[in-house]
């Protein structure tokens, strides 16, 4: 059977995600293939990269770790034309290898769906993300 | 740096709102020429 742990401790897992982000975290969109680590150089294009709250979320509650969209986390002017393929939540606004979450991306799919693809100049803006602690 | 690893059992769920740049100012000519 799958690991199961208290509910306190699937939070205190997904408050690690907050404690790692420090100060400063930002939503990288990349297009190009999922590199193999979060702190895996990508071979593609960074899109767009959304400044994230001090900290990045509250508390967990219950192994759910709600990432705080106030104020909301915006790129007023996307850096490059593209279809997302992943995210990451990165200790840098461009950094390539400072990544410390990732997951997937896509129009209308993936673990973030974007309603559109993303042109150069552009505004992104983060409305929800949520990472959840699957162990209970 | 720490690196987290994600369980294979959990997951992340988002959603963004994607607008494309403003649109140019149309230029309107102000020079119209008189009709003959």
């Amino acid at each position: 059977m799958a690991v199961q742990y208290l509910a306190s401790l699937r939070s205190t897992r997904m408050d690690a995600v907050t404690t790692a982000c420090g100060a400063t975290a930002w939503l990288q969109v990349w297009d190009g293939a999922l590199p193999a680590t979060p702190a895996t150089a990508p071979a593609g294009t960074l899109l767009a990269s959304m400044a994230l709250s001090n900290p990045v979320a509250p508390a967990a509650s219950s192994g759910v770790l709600t990432i705080d969209v106030t104020p909301v986390p915006t790129d007023s002017g996307a850096n490059a034309s593209g279809t997302p393929t992943f995210c990451r939540i990165a200790t840098s606004e461009t950094g390539t290898t400072t990544g410390i979450v990732q997951m997937s991306a896509g129009v209308g799919s993936g673990d973030i769906s974007f309603s559109a693809a993303i042109t150069s100049g552009g505004t992104v803006t983060l409305t929800s993300l949520t990472i959840t602690d699957g162990s209970s | 740096m720490t690196v987290i690893v994600i369980g294979e059992n959990d997951s992340i769920c988002g959603t963004v709102l994607v607008s494309p740049p403003p649109e140019p100012p149309v230029e309107v000519d102000t020079n119209e020429q008189e009709a003959d």
